[in-house]
């Protein structure tokens, strides 16, 4: 059953009470809020997630709206993860950037029993695409652009692995589009479905795709990598698509990983496999349909 | 010896070997390059730090390059500002400061993206920040010496 | 004068993977990962066989990549051997101790 076979009353009912389990790849979630706007926010974007009713929740969020005594201050929002807030407030509208910002923590700091990369990961003919990034080079926008055009969505945020057998785990969830990245991919996918644009967060103005119902269906499939693509967007240029040497690959991919250290030997060994067993590239674009035609080419 | 140690043992001397077959190719290129020095470079990444509770101040404002108030440190290949994640299993509610936590965690911000262009100290803080991370003082980072394993 | 005598420390724990010529090692006593040119590879090896004095370790290197000594050459070395005695890779070994 997914969030979106809920009868929105008994949704509302779940939010503000005992909590809205869901799937989040191979983690559930117990969300808890009474906030009427978000839970609006959420019944629609979450509309694919699948229920985790009566199962063990590893992490229980909340997002709480709290009302300053004196009225000088407006409302604010709070995010909390199992009774710990690990941020401070937030203005009342940006309740959805809480959340989903506060899963990413929740994720990036407890997870160690899988290798945890900073990066978007799609899946075409069975194989896995990483793109690790830095922040702003374009993975998330990028990743929209192929996960509309026939990629499935594992994450634009994690790469899971499983250290012992070199499998990725998806982990489908909403996707924060940035900035300008929200006209161009309105222009580019007008079917997209977008939530609404949340203004002045700590990145600018936010706004997250809803990915495809298939990426959630299929959220359980993992498969192996097969590429590892470091992607670049600079205005105006043409595609090129340059096999990165592999000791850069492995600095620049155990450098980004939230957990590679934590993990020590196992950790070293995961990403030599990892390396050794993937084609790794540098990719510098600036079109959609030129990207989407080299990585069909890759993938075919 | 177990037959793993055997096989790793095995595999060491296949790369020693290697190592000593100095193709007359490689040897040219170190020559004429600029490598034609030892290089070691020590790789960083998100790292748990082992300490007790740990209550910092975040740093808020902007970062010049030249800041010495900011925590950073440098491996050999520029800046790097230290970005801390308070511990969520600490209560927060009384942020700033914020706490760590018994097994805080922190990271190195990458100083450069991934087609090799150098970001700055404030970009940097800000992709920390961007991250739900703590941009914290030198100060702050260098009380933890010696217990930030990894860092 | 000949400088300090160097030797390896624990390289048998070391965990080293080529990369066309470049090298990843794990360290598992510090949980460390550190990346090394051939040259850097070159000297933990020497120091693996025997301990050897900065001289000798000079004259190896010099003659492996058929370079020329010089003062820069040297400083560079040292500079290295520094840094992998920092990380617990190499020690010094007191004169006194050698046979």
């Amino acid at each position: 059953m997914t969030v979106g076979q809920v009868p929105f009353g008994k949704f509302i009912a779940l939010l503000s009470d005992s909590g809205l389990r869901v799937r989040v790849g191979p983690f559930n979630i117990r969300i808890n809020t009474k906030s009427v706007t978000l839970a609006n926010h959420i019944y629609r974007l979450y509309e694919s997630y699948k229920l985790a009713e009566d199962e063990f929740a590893e992490f229980h969020v909340q997002v709480i709206v709290v009302h300053p005594k004196r009225k000088i201050f407006s409302p604010h929002i709070r995010f909390f993860v199992d009774g710990h807030s690990p941020f401070p407030p937030f203005p009342q509208e940006q309740g959805l950037t809480a959340l989903e910002w506060g899963i990413n923590l929740v994720i990036a700091a407890r997870v160690s029993h899988l290798l945890l990369f900073h990066s978007a990961a799609v899946e075409r003919n069975g194989q896995v695409i990483l793109f690790p990034a830095w922040p702003g080079s374009g993975k998330t926008t990028l990743c929209t652009a192929l996960i509309y055009r026939g990629y499935r969505l594992f994450s634009d945020e994690f790469g899971l692995m499983d250290p012992d057998n070199g499998d990725f785990f998806p982990i489908p969830r909403l996707m924060p589009l940035k900035n300008e990245s929200i006209q161009v991919i309105r222009d580019y996918l007008p079917e997209a479905i977008l939530g609404h644009e949340i203004p002045k967060t700590l990145k600018g103005t936010i706004a997250h795709v809803r990915p495809p119902k298939e990426s959630f269906m299929r959220s359980e499939e993992t498969a192996k990598a097969k590429w590892i693509i470091f992607p670049k967007w600079v205005a105006g240029s043409s595609l090129s698509l340059e096999p990165l040497p592999d000791s850069e690959a492995f600095l620049l991919l155990a450098s980004n990983s939230f957990n590679y250290e934590v993990l020590g030997e196992v950790g070293f060994q995961a990403v030599t496999h990892l390396i050794r067993t993937c084609s790794c590239y540098k990719l510098v674009y600036s079109d959609f349909d030129d990207v989407i035609s080299a990585m069909n080419d890759l993938t075919d | 010896m177990t037959e793993e140690q055997k096989n790793k043992q095995m595999e060491q001397r296949e790369v020693k070997a290697s190592a000593d077959k100095l193709s007359e190719n490689k040897r040219r290129r170190l020559i004429k390059g600029a490598v034609a020095i030892p290089v070691i470079m020590t790789l960083q990444s998100g790292a748990a730090l082992a300490r007790t509770s740990n209550l910092v101040g975040s740093l808020e404002e902007d970062i010049p390059d030249d800041s010495t108030h900011v925590a950073t440190q440098d491996l050999g290949n520029g800046k790097r500002i230290v970005c801390a994640h308070p511990d969520d299993s600490e209560d927060q509610s009384g942020a700033p400061p914020y706490d760590l936590g018994n097994a805080p965690m922190g990271h190195l911000e990458p100083n450069f993206d991934s087609n090799g262009n150098a970001l700055s100290l404030n970009d940097q803080a800000n992709n920390c920040r961007g991250g739900g991370g703590l941009v914290i003082s030198a100060t702050a980072f260098s009380s933890f010496d010696g217990r930030m394993a990894g860092l | 004068m000949t400088g300090a005598y160097w030797r390896s420390v624990s390289f048998s724990s070391l965990q080293i993977e080529e990369w066309g010529g470049e090298f990843t090692v794990f360290q598992p006593n510090s949980g460390k990962t550190h990346f090394l040119n051939q040259m850097g590879l070159h000297i933990l090896l020497c120091l693996d066989r025997a301990p050897t004095s900065e001289d000798e370790i000079f004259v190896f290197l010099t003659d492996q990549f058929q370079l020329t000594l010089d003062q820069n050459f040297s400083q560079q070395t040292i500079k290295t051997l520094h840094r992998f005695d920092e990380l617990g890779l190499i020690e010094k070994v007191r004169p006194e101790s050698l046979t």
